[in-house]
């Protein structure tokens, strides 16, 4: 805890979720937008294409991570994060092949998908978690994982778009999962933040990372709902 | 009502941000903001005219993202 409103300190998870407080309506409406009636079911493989691109990732990230932290000698907080991502690693194994069984599911050759160069946008978003985790630190990839599970599709989501789409229910079983699960998820990441000993660098460290994230996860979706931006 | 005390929620401020309606806890975060998170603030600020009319007038909150 860094910041005093007053004589109260403010927790490093209440601070970032200020922080987050900003981006949230330009992130909000982008990804509303994303759900859209005109042009869903396109839409909808268009953006499961586009997150398998992106959470192939988050299992190879979290690993690098966790290395890092492992290097980070006397480091106060590396041997708790690393615990951290070693659990989290075990729960998002594999979501990239679900993410390709529900496209292959809606009718889309997974292989294609699969193969097909990831657009600048996905790199944009991803790519910085890479920079950050190797030439700085590692505790930067909490502003990620801040971002993109606390910002989770809801329950109802996955039925609505069903019914919306026509599409077979197997085609909605990842984005169901993270719907649930992550809420799990977000609540734990809160308090695990607020357990770690973070110095002002690292808490800013996490949150320059939260809002790139943001920024790039905004544009991302922007591109996706209307290709001509 | 309160009025922008620094560099930091002045450019907040300038770039659309209601800083004007904050709480105090709010006002001691947003002040302690680095130049890069002022950075990527306005950036995103500035993605909100990107959207669609249409989409900017719906409530629900419907998030996208996966990790």
């Amino acid at each position: 805890m860094s910041v005093l409103a007053g004589t109260r300190p403010i927790s490093s998870s209440a601070g970032l979720r200020m922080k987050l407080g900003l981006a949230a309506p330009s992130l909000n409406r982008a990804m509303n937008a994303v759900w859209k009636p005109a042009g869903l079911t396109e839409r909808y493989l268009d953006y499961l294409s586009v997150m398998h691109a992106v959470i192939r990732a988050s299992v190879p990230m979290m690993q690098d991570a966790a290395q890092r932290c492992a290097a980070l000698t006397d480091d106060p907080v590396a041997p708790a994060l690393a615990g951290y991502l070693t659990a989290h690693i075990a729960e998002e194994l594999h979501h990239d092949d679900w993410l390709l069984q529900d496209l292959a599911a809606a009718g889309r050759e997974p292989a294609l998908v699969a193969s097909a160069l990831p657009p600048v946008a996905v790199a944009r978003l991803v790519g910085p978690q890479y920079y950050w985790v190797r030439h700085h630190h590692p505790i930067s990839l909490l502003g990620y994982i801040a971002v993109m599970e606390g910002n989770s599709p809801p329950p109802w989501l996955s039925g609505r778009l069903a019914t919306a789409t026509g599409l077979p229910s197997a085609a909605f079983r990842t984005l169901h999962h993270h719907a649930v699960a992550d809420l799990h998820h977000s609540a734990e990441f809160d308090a695990f933040l607020d357990s770690l000993p973070l110095t002002v660098g690292l808490q800013r460290a996490i949150s320059v990372s939260a809002l790139s994230t943001a920024d790039s996860f905004t544009d991302l979706l922007t591109r996706l709902s209307d290709p001509r931006e | 009502m309160t009025s922008p005390q620094n560099d930091q929620l002045t450019a907040l401020a300038a770039a659309g941000f209601p800083i004007d309606s904050i709480t105090q806890e709010q006002r001691a975060v947003y002040s302690s903001l680095s130049e890069d998170e002022v950075t990527l603030l306005i950036d995103l600020r500035a993605r909100l005219d990107a959207v669609e009319p249409e989409v900017q007038a719906h409530t629900d909150i419907a998030g996208s993202g996966m990790f």
